[in-house]
């Protein structure tokens, strides 16, 4: 019981900007690539443009996020990547997570 | 109840994970642009045509492990190029994080050297059992391409084919070149063809 109580502050306790689904998907595919651009984000994540790019907005309020405008082929060309920041803090979220499954598991 | 959740979560980034990692290769760029790097290096510096080139033992290998450095950065090159022209406009940008030209070039660097050392110290051994062990070591190379590639059926065919002709040379006693020039030919082949294929199908599911 007391147990249970300690995995349900833990499950609160976890970084609400990570653990919204879109978010999550985004650092994740972020995390596997060293820059990508909307167009790369929106084929792997599924979103919609309005959702990703609020979300990305989000994610780069927090400085999760950087943001490079550049031109390939003399085409305007936006590319994103993973702070320093926002790869602790994706790993660390991954990792509270794993342990507060792995607890509950151990608790069945 | 929420753990379940999470768990279904955890299971979502390891799968989106994967996707990502194996989304480098399904354009089939990647087998293309290898592809005519094996054929390149098979035709010029393995072909039984070309033989008139061949100086001295260590001359040989040494301008051969210059030169495959060379060819090697080149398909990296060439990837890219590729990528950038056929493949970002339709499937977006994405650069990999192990793409780092410092560390192909320390990779291939390493790669290589151990290779042509390989070969040299092949020399003395009967050329039957060289090209076999060539084989075996080729096999070994592809396996960890094709499960750094996602595992995709098509890798794990690669990699039998160095085992397949190292067979093959074994019955017929071919010497360590042919048998080498014949693999290196017939895997060029089969990563083109693959590739072609590949970028076909990508092209036709992906518009601009």
């Amino acid at each position: 019981m007391m147990e249970d109580k300690k995995i349900i502050k833990d499950i609160i306790a976890l970084e609400r900007l990570v653990h919204e689904p879109s978010r999550l998907a985004i650092l994740t595919i972020l995390s596997g690539v060293k820059e990508a651009d909307f167009k790369f984000l929106l084929r792997l994540s599924g979103l919609t443009r309005g959702n990703l790019s609020v979300h990305l907005s989000k994610l780069e309020e927090a400085g999760y996020v950087n943001i490079n405008k550049r031109f390939i082929n003399k085409m305007p060309n936006t590319v994103y990547n993973l702070t320093k920041e926002g790869r602790k803090a994706f790993t660390d979220y991954l990792k509270n997570m794993e342990d507060i499954i792995k607890r509950k598991k151990k608790q069945k | 109840m929420m753990s379940g959740e999470n768990e279904k979560q955890t299971e979502d980034v390891e799968d989106l994970k994967k996707k990502v990692h194996k989304d480098w290769y399904e354009d089939g760029i990647f087998e293309i642009g290898f592809g005519m790097l094996y054929l390149i290096v098979g035709l010029v510096f393995l072909s039984p045509g070309m033989k008139f080139l061949h100086g001295s033992r260590l001359s040989m290998v040494f301008l051969r492990l210059v030169v495959v450095l060379a060819i090697v950065g080149g398909a990296f090159w060439l990837v890219r190029k590729l990528k950038e022209k056929v493949v970002w406009n339709r499937a977006g940008y994405s650069a990999r994080r192990d793409y780092n030209p410092k560390t192909v070039l320390i990779l291939t660097v390493v790669i290589f050297l151990f290779f042509g050392f390989y070969v040299l110290s092949f020399r003395s051994l009967s050329s039957r059992i060289s090209t076999f062990s060539l084989g075996f070591m080729m096999f070994f190379v592809f396996i960890a391409q094709y499960i750094q590639a996602g595992k995709p059926i098509r890798f794990l065919v690669f990699s039998l084919i160095p085992l397949l002709v190292a067979g093959v040379n074994y019955f017929l006693g071919s010497t360590l070149d042919d048998g080498l020039f014949l693999m290196i030919y017939i895997l060029g082949c089969t990563f083109l063809i693959s590739g072609i294929i590949v970028y076909t199908k990508f092209k036709r599911k992906s518009t601009v």
